[in-house]
């Protein structure tokens, strides 16, 4: 085979699975509801959490500072990680199990296409929408924390962008962990109550407890916030942590597409 | 294994822990025809069709579609395969283009153009904007006939098709069949409805308990039995008599007359037997005023294979 036809044959796979990335998306933004309720998850805590900063400040400025600044900022972007979770868990399990919930999967599979590609699809697709969502919140948080720091410290430019980066990446983990397994469960409705049970109670009870640091993603995620709470475990248990968190259900997840009858 | 068929499977096995739902399998679909794969409900139809179209695995056996091996090369062998796998599933809240536009996606490019021409083939082109939850079962199904046909299909799989249509659309659905047939597509039908099979095949395998009894073109299964029509004066003493006739296996009445089967075994031609039981029947005293030879319905001849394994077993 020659080198021309190797890139060819490449783009045309590359062409191919931007296709099916199109079409998860477009699965997802056509699902109001879920949009809906992603808006009002993601976007909406931010802009109400500086409405509400900056109405306290203007009517009792002597108490409450001024909406923006670091520490604001870090508050709500660590609401934004907390209610936003909720919202990359639906979007997870809408993108892992859409397809089998409705009986489309089979279809899919009937086209001959590979399953491991109709689940890899699923990964961009979702983020697709989720990544876009974030970053809106995140730019309605950085510009108050700047443009409403009045006397105190506004964020710097590499303050935000680390931020940015943290908050990207602790969604879209629970957003990987939540397609994972949805994909192994193949059932929308358990996957939701396991994931929110343990995202909601679970986790943040052992978080607490501090004695399973060492295997808990969310310690490992507040070890890499930045300026965060010092977690007793070391950058690099943590980035294996986190890898370990997202590599272990999506791996499972296209298992079980791959085994699956459809 | 040969270019000539679309199909070929070779003791193609399926076993849900003791049980055997498709049983040692030989079929042979010949390309170009309208190809019945009919039996009662459990016989273990849409079991084969999944291991056909790598829905679940086989237990033993091998398959060929469209000349390519399967499971191992099932890409390229379904890249030219439209199916529809018992009722066609949608995504609801997506229109019945979106839907066709999510099934394209996961096949090659042109599929994408072929949308628009398949949803008005099928008559959905005026609602494929709307979305499917709006949608009745009948345009589901046909809408699961234009998402079939994004493959430009040389196999269409249809599995018990006509489900849900009122009988105009049963109507239109065959004429469709007959359309895609003439075209030089092979479509392979299951269904458990004999007239359905009869009206739109050109061939037919039986299948029963997971095995397939018996298959060929729909001349072959029906022809090799000899059945008389016989109508006369005194239809009870007519029907009693014939039972007792030695060319005779059996005498049923029906609205039509009395419906005689010749026994397989009997050394004489049907035209001679009808001879036979015509002199017969006047020499007891009885006019005859019907005597033809009749033509087996496949409805008859599927009871008749079905009920004897029934009563094998």
């Amino acid at each position: 085979m020659s080198t021309a036809s190797v890139v060819l044959e490449s783009a045309q796979s590359q062409a191919r699975f931007r296709r099916l990335v199109g079409a998860e998306l477009l699965k997802l933004r056509r699902r109001r509801a879920l949009v809906a309720a992603s808006l009002a998850l993601i976007v909406a805590p931010m802009v109400v959490s500086y409405v509400v900063l900056a109405i306290l400040h203007a009517v009792n400025g002597a108490k409450y500072g001024p909406a923006g600044g670091v520490e604001n900022l870090r508050g709500a972007l660590q609401l934004l990680t907390q209610i936003g979770a909720v919202a990359a868990v639906l979007i997870g399990v809408n993108a892992g199990g859409g397809d089998l919930a409705a009986g489309v999967f089979r279809e899919l599979v009937v086209t001959g296409r590979a399953r491991l590609a109709l689940f890899a699809a699923r990964i961009p697709g979702g983020l697709a929408l989720l990544l876009p969502l974030i970053a809106v919140a995140w730019a309605i948080a950085a510009t108050a924390s700047a443009a409403l720091a009045g006397s105190g410290e506004a964020p710097g430019a590499a303050l935000l962008v680390e931020y940015a980066a943290w908050v990207g990446l602790v969604l879209t983990v629970g957003f990987l962990l939540a397609l994972g397994v949805s994909s192994l469960l193949g059932s929308r409705s358990t996957s939701i109550g396991v994931l929110l049970a343990w995202q909601l109670a679970v986790a943040p009870l052992l978080l607490q407890s501090g004695r399973l640091d060492a295997v808990l993603v969310g310690a490992a995620l507040r070890r890499i916030e930045p300026g965060g709470e010092s977690v007793a475990i070391s950058p690099v248990t943590a980035i294996l942590l986190i890898a370990l968190w997202t590599i272990v259900p999506l791996a499972a997840g296209a298992w079980r597409t791959q085994t699956r009858d459809a | 294994m040969s270019a000539s068929y679309v199909v070929e499977t070779s003791g193609l096995t399926k076993r849900f822990g003791e049980r055997i739902a498709v049983d040692n399998v030989d079929l042979h679909i010949p390309r170009g025809s309208a190809f019945g794969y009919l039996g009662p409900n459990g016989a273990g139809k849409t079991t084969l069709i999944r291991m056909l179209l790598g829905l679940t695995r086989a237990t033993a056996g091998t398959m060929r579609l469209l000349g390519q091996p399967v499971p191992a090369e099932r890409a390229a062998a379904l890249a030219r395969v439209g199916a529809i796998v018992e009722e066609p599933r949608f995504h609801r809240y997506l229109t019945g283009r979106e839907n066709l536009a999510v099934i394209a996606a996961a096949r090659e490019r042109e599929a994408h153009g072929r949308i628009d021409h398949a949803l008005a083939r099928v008559g959905l082109a005026a609602r494929a904007d709307e979305r499917v939850s709006s949608y009745s079962l009948g345009m589901r199904q046909r809408l699961g006939v234009a998402r079939a046909l994004l493959a430009d299909p040389e196999l269409l799989i249809l599995d018990e098709p006509t489900n849900g249509l009122d009988p105009a659309g049963i109507h239109e659905f065959r004429g469709m069949i007959r359309g895609l047939v003439e075209e030089g597509r092979t479509v392979l039908l299951s269904s458990h409805l004999l007239d359905e099979v009869e009206k739109i095949c050109d061939a037919v395998a039986i299948v029963d308990h997971g095995r397939v009894v018996m298959q060929g073109s729909l001349a072959e299964l029906k022809g090799n039995r000899q059945t008389i029509l016989i109508g006369s004066s005194d239809g009870v003493r007519a029907q009693a008599l014939l039972a007792a006739h030695p060319a005779v296996r059996s005498a049923a009445k029906t609205p039509e007359g009395i419906r005689v089967t010749l026994r397989p075994d009997f050394p004489v031609m049907v035209e001679d037997a009808a001879a036979d039981i015509n002199r017969f029947l006047v020499e007891a005293g009885l006019a005859v005023h019907r005597l033809e030879p009749a033509h087996a319905s496949l409805e008859e001849r599927f009871l008749e294979i079905t009920s004897r394994l029934g009563v094998a077993a």
